[in-house]
């Protein structure tokens, strides 16, 4: 396991580097914007990641309520932690983009809006998981997880369903929008290398979930027989 | 726009992403060592 993990962190690291070489040196300078047009090749497969480890989140979230499996219930927590440092990254970078090119570093419109609401319940779940006690912490937290999801596709339909100072989508956006071919090169490189680091973050979490769960349990078991002995 | 002013911003953004990774790739390490440390407490007792 341990070698499997390492060949995964090596292949990683190379791809995050080639990532960096297409995003920074190979793709094309976009006319309108230059340079800085280029923060785009972190910020949207950042996004999409933080999605897709939601969703896994909903998935988990719902196997937990119908299993009780601590497995999935330790999965879920994973991919929210890893999800919530991805869309953090996607709340900071959109402003720095934003600041050069609109004038201003943030707007309340639907697209920035509904993303800081995602931000929001995820770090609400996380303090949840963190700061509250009892036994059915993990049931309320699934629960939240799951009603939680509903904002992702809010969040991917926004810019579709309201007039937004957001871009247009890259993806069916219509006639006239979407990007150069020598453009989703970067983008898809650098989705393959935030989604392979993302899988790296999650494993590790997972299993020190799992090793946390054990060590409550053990904790227990000692004071248990520390009780009896007296 | 003057793209050269620019470059600040993209600098910035890429500092930024990779702080948060590298902040969060050191939470997992610590958090780890932490526990290991902390079960081999408990064996000892």
């Amino acid at each position: 396991m341990k070698t499997i993990f390492r060949i995964l962190a090596v292949i990683t690291a190379a791809l995050l580097a080639y990532g960096f070489v297409q995003a920074i040196f190979i793709a094309p300078t976009e006319a309108t914007m230059g340079d800085v047009q280029r923060i785009f090749y972190y910020h949207l497969p950042s996004a999409w990641v933080a999605f897709l480890l939601f969703f896994v989140n909903f998935l988990a979230s719902s196997w937990y309520l119908i299993r009780r499996s601590p497995r999935a219930d330790a999965l879920a927590l994973a991919s929210a932690e890893v999800g919530v440092s991805f869309c953090t990254i996607v709340l900071l970078t959109g402003p720095i983009w934003a600041r050069p090119v609109w004038g201003i570093w943030w707007t309340w419109d639907a697209r920035l809006t509904s993303t800081l609401v995602l931000w929001l319940i995820y770090v609400s779940y996380l303090m949840l998981r963190h700061y509250a006690t009892g036994g059915q912490i993990p049931v309320l937290a699934a629960t939240l997880g799951i009603f939680g999801f509903v904002d992702v596709p809010i969040v991917y339909m926004a810019i579709r369903w309201f007039r937004t100072q957001h871009p247009q989508p890259v993806i069916g956006g219509g006639e006239g929008s979407g990007l150069a071919p020598a453009m989703w090169v970067a983008v898809l490189w650098n989705l393959l290398a935030f989604a392979m680091l993302a899988l790296l973050f999650v494993w590790l979490r997972y299993l020190q979930a799992l090793a946390e769960h054990s060590l409550e349990e053990e904790h227990a078991q000692a004071s248990l027989e520390m009780g009896e002995a007296r | 726009m003057n793209h050269a002013d620019n470059n600040i911003y993209l600098y910035s953004a890429y500092v930024v992403v990779w702080a948060i990774h590298c902040f969060y790739a050191f939470t997992l390490m610590s958090r780890g060592k932490r526990m290991k440390r902390e079960r081999n407490e408990l064996r000892r007792r």
